[in-house]
C-alpha cells in the first residue's frame, strides 16, 4: 500500500515535470498569474503543512497505545503510521489544488476547464514544489511537536534521543 | 529505627514467615527485621522454600531505590516523589561493608539421625527415674528419630527442642546466636518487641511458643544482659487448626502425623497454657473452620512437606504488623486478640472490611489494601509483560523511560537481579493465588483470584486492572487495557537524576511510582 503511494507521487512529479514547460500554458494561462497563484498557495500549503503536522503529531502520534507484545516502544508504528498520513495529505493536497486551479482561483479573468487545469496548472514543477514544501512541513513539525513533548510516547521516533545502555 | 524480632517455629511458623517477607516486601514493615526459623526437621519443604524467599528479598533489598526523587513536571519544573516503598526493611543485615546476611535459621548442629531417648539421655537413667519417664513417654516416643521434627509429640519437642536451643546459644554461626547478639545490643538502648508465630497444634509449634520466652529468660548473662530483659516485649500468633491433610500410616521411623488429632492436640495445648500462661503481652489467636485440605498427600516431614498458601498465614502477618504498630505496651500487659467475620449476626466472609486490621482503624485497614494491591498489579506487571521482554532481546533499551533516565546505568550488568525479582514475583502470585483455592470456603474476598495464575498476555492485559476484588468500591472506572495505561505512566517518568547507582533499584521504583499512580486512578482511591 505504502509502496503504491510512493508510485503515485512519482507519477505526478513526472506528470509535472514533462509539462513544465508546456506551449499551451503559455497560451491560456499567464505566466505571471500562474506565479502568483504558486506563490499563494505555496503558502497556504506550508501553513496547512505546520497545522497538521502539529495537530497529527500531537493528537494521533504522540497518544498511540503500547501494545502488550513486542518492542516496548511505539516508534516503528508512529514511523508507519506518519507515512501513511504524509501520502494521505500529498493526495488531498494535490486534489485540493486541482480543485482549486479548476473551480476557484481566477486566472485573470478566464475560467479553465478541467483538462486546461490540469495539464496547464496542476501538473505543473510548481505544484511539486508546493506539494514538497507542505510535506517537509509537515514531516518537519510532527518531529518537533512529538520531540518537545516530553511525556509524548514516541518522542525519539523521528529526532533521536539519549541511547540506552 | 528499633529492629522487629520474628521467631517462625516449624513448617507452620514457617508458611507465616512467608506472607511476612511478602508483607514486607510490599512495604508494609519498614523498620529493619531481625528473623530466625526455628525447625527442628532442618530439611522441611516449607523452611527452604522461606530461607529462598528471604534470599531472594535480600539480593533486591540491596539494590538501593532512589530517596528524595523529583520527576519532570508535564509543562515546566519538577516536583517531589514518595520515598522508595518495596523492599526496604533489611532481613538480618549484617553491620559492616559486606552487606551479607545473618543466617534466618537455625542451624542445629546435632545429628539428624538422633532418637528422643538419646536426647534425655533414656539409657544411661536411674531404674526409677526410666519408670517416672516412661509415665510420659511411650517406647514409639522414645525411639522416634528426630529427622523430620517431632511429629505432633507437643511432650517429644517441650523438651527437645528447648534442650537443644539453649545447647546453641552460644554457638556462632548456626544462627541463634547472632539472633540473641543483636537483640542484647538494641535491648541497652530501647524496648524490643519480639513476635513469635507457629501452630498449637502441631509437635514443633506447640513445644516452642511457650519455650521461647523461657529461653530468653533462662539465657545466660553473658548472652543477653539480666537487666537488659525487662525491655524486652512479647507478642505471638498461635496458629489453631486451619488446614487439614489425608491420613496416612506410620513410618518405620516413628509415627507419623494426623490432622484428625489436631482438634484434640489443640485443647490439650491450650489448657496447658491457660493453668502455665506463655510470657507473652499480646497473643493474636487465629484459625479457620473450615480447614481446606493444603496438601493432597500425608507427608510427615522433609523437603516434600510442601503445604499450600492459607489466608490465616496472611492473618498472622498481619497480627505481626499490628504488633510492631502499637504505640505502648507495658511489661504487665496480657492480651488476647481474636476476632471473625460476622456483621449483624451474618457471615461476610473474609474481605477487606472484614480482615482483622485493628478494628476502628480504617486508615490502617485501607493501608493495607492500597499497599497490597499495588504490589500485586506491579508483580503481575513485570512477570506477566516485562521479564521475558527483558531478558530475550533487552528491548528495555529502546524503551524512552530507559533513555531518559538511566544515563551511564544499565540493566545489561543486572540480568541475575532482574531474575530474583522474576522469581520473587512468580512465587508471590503463587503464593497469593494458593490463599484464594484454600479460602474458597471462607468466601475470601481480596484478589480476583482465577486472575493471578494467568499467563497469557492478552488476558492479563485485560486482568491487570480488575485484580483487587473489593465489592465497595466502584468497578466502572477499571482499565480495559491495563498493559498500556501503566506503560504509558512508566514511559512519561523523567527523573532529575537517576539517584542510584542500581539499574534494577532505579527501575523498581520507577515502576512502583507508574503502577501506584495507575491504582489510585484505576480503583477511584482519594
Amino acid at each position: 500500500m505504502y509502496r503504491r503511494n510512493w508510485w503515485l507521487l512519482v507519477v505526478i512529479g513526472a506528470l509535472a515535470l514533462s509539462n513544465a514547460g508546456s506551449v499551451m500554458a503559455q497560451e491560456i494561462v499567464a505566466k505571471e498569474s500562474l506565479d502568483d497563484w504558486f506563490y499563494s498557495r505555496l503558502i497556504w500549503g506550508a501553513l496547512a503543512g505546520v497545522i497538521l503536522g502539529f495537530l497529527i503529531g500531537l493528537l494521533h502520534l504522540c497518544r498511540l497505545s503500547f501494545e502488550y507484545k513486542g518492542a516496548l516502544n511505539i516508534n516503528s508504528r508512529a514511523r508507519r503510521k506518519l507515512l501513511v498520513w504524509a501520502a494521505a495529505i500529498i493526495l488531498v493536497v494535490a486534489i485540493l489544488l486541482l480543485c482549486d486551479a479548476w473551480l476557484l482561483y481566477p486566472f485573470g479573468s478566464t475560467s479553465l476547464s478541467f483538462s486546461e487545469a490540469l495539464t496547464q496548472v496542476w501538473a505543473n514543477y510548481r505544484t511539486v514544489l508546493i506539494l514538497i514544501t507542505t510535506l517537509s512541513m509537515f514531516l518537519l513539525f510532527v518531529a518537533v511537536a512529538t520531540r518537545l513533548k516530553s511525556d509524548c510516547r514516541c518522542r525519539y521516533a523521528f529526532i533521536p534521543g539519549p541511547r540506552g545502555k | 529505627m528499633s529492629e522487629n524480632y520474628l521467631i517462625a517455629i516449624g513448617g507452620t511458623g514457617s508458611r507465616c514467615m512467608q506472607a511476612v517477607i511478602y508483607l514486607t516486601a510490599a512495604g508494609l514493615f519498614q523498620s529493619p527485621m531481625r528473623i530466625l526459623i526455628i525447625d527442628p526437621d532442618q530439611n522441611n519443604g516449607d523452611s527452604v522454600k522461606t530461607r529462598s524467599l528471604a534470599d531472594n528479598y535480600h539480593a533486591l533489598h540491596l539494590a538501593p531505590q532512589p530517596r528524595q526523587a523529583e520527576r519532570k513536571r508535564r509543562v515546566v519544573g519538577y516536583s517531589k516523589l514518595g520515598e522508595p516503598v518495596l523492599f526496604q526493611a533489611s532481613l538480618n543485615l549484617k553491620t559492616g561493608e559486606d552487606k551479607a546476611q545473618h543466617s534466618i535459621f537455625w542451624h542445629n548442629p546435632n545429628p539428624a539421625q538422633r532418637r528422643f531417648g538419646e536426647v534425655i539421655q533414656y539409657p544411661s537413667q536411674r531404674d526409677e527415674f526410666k519408670k517416672f519417664l516412661d509415665l510420659f513417654y511411650e517406647p514409639n516416643d522414645l525411639e522416634m528419630v528426630l529427622d523430620v521434627g517431632y511429629r505432633g509429640r507437643t511432650n517429644v519437642g517441650a523438651v527437645a527442642l528447648k534442650q537443644d536451643l539453649e545447647s546453641t546459644s552460644n554457638i556462632p554461626e548456626v544462627g541463634l546466636r547472632e539472633f540473641l547478639e543483636k537483640l542484647n545490643i538494641d535491648l541497652q538502648s530501647k524496648e524490643v518487641r519480639v513476635f513469635v508465630m507457629g501452630s498449637v497444634f502441631g509437635g514443633t509449634g506447640a513445644a516452642g511458643l511457650p519455650t521461647i520466652p523461657e529461653l530468653i529468660a533462662s539465657i545466660p548473662t553473658d548472652v543477653i544482659a539480666h537487666d537488659n530483659r525487662v525491655r524486652l516485649r512479647y507478642g505471638c500468633a498461635m496458629m489453631t487448626p486451619y488446614f487439614s491433610f489425608p491420613k496416612g500410616s506410620s513410618t518405620s521411623s516413628g509415627p507419623g502425623t494426623d490432622s484428625a488429632r489436631h482438634a484434640v492436640a489443640t485443647q490439650a495445648a491450650l489448657l496447658h497454657y491457660a493453668h502455665v500462661p506463655p510470657g507473652y503481652q499480646h497473643i493474636y489467636f487465629i484459625g479457620s473452620p473450615g480447614r481446606p485440605q493444603t496438601n493432597s498427600n500425608n507427608v510427615t516431614g522433609g523437603q516434600n512437606q510442601t503445604n499450600d498458601a492459607h489466608y490465616a498465614e496472611l492473618i498472622a502477618a498481619i497480627a505481626a504488623w499490628q504488633f510492631f504498630a502499637l504505640p505502648h505496651i507495658h511489661s504487665n500487659d496480657k492480651q488476647l486478640h481474636f476476632a471473625d467475620s460476622l456483621q449483624d449476626k451474618i457471615d461476610i466472609g473474609v474481605t477487606w472490611k472484614s480482615l482483622p486490621v485493628d478494628p476502628g482503624k480504617t486508615s490502617s485497614r485501607e493501608q493495607m489494601k492500597r499497599s497490597l494491591t499495588v504490589f500485586t498489579t506491579l508483580v503481575y506487571f513485570y512477570k506477566n509483560f516485562l521479564y521475558e521482554r527483558f531478558i530475550n532481546g533487552q528491548l528495555y533499551r529502546n524503551a524512552n523511560w530507559y533513555k531518559d533516565n538511566f544515563g551511564d546505568l544499565s540493566l545489561d550488568e543486572e540480568i541475575p537481579l532482574l531474575q530474583h525479582l522474576y522469581e520473587f514475583s512468580r512465587s508471590y502470585l503463587t503464593w497469593l493465588s494458593q490463599i484464594g483455592e484454600t479460602g474458597k470456603a471462607a468466601n475470601l474476598q481480596l484478589f480476583r483470584w482465577s486472575a493471578l495464575r494467568e499467563n497469557d498476555p492478552a488476558l492479563a492485559d485485560k486482568y491487570v486492572g480488575h485484580l483487587l476484588d473489593d465489592p465497595m468500591g466502584s468497578t466502572a472506572q477499571r482499565s480495559q487495557a491495563g498493559f498500556n495505561d501503566i506503560y504509558a505512566k512508566l514511559d512519561k517518568l523523567i527523573l532529575r537524576q537517576a539517584g542510584t547507582n542500581s539499574a534494577t533499584g532505579l527501575f523498581m521504583f520507577l515502576l512502583y511510582t507508574a503502577v501506584s499512580e495507575f491504582c489510585r486512578e484505576n480503583y477511584a482511591w482519594g
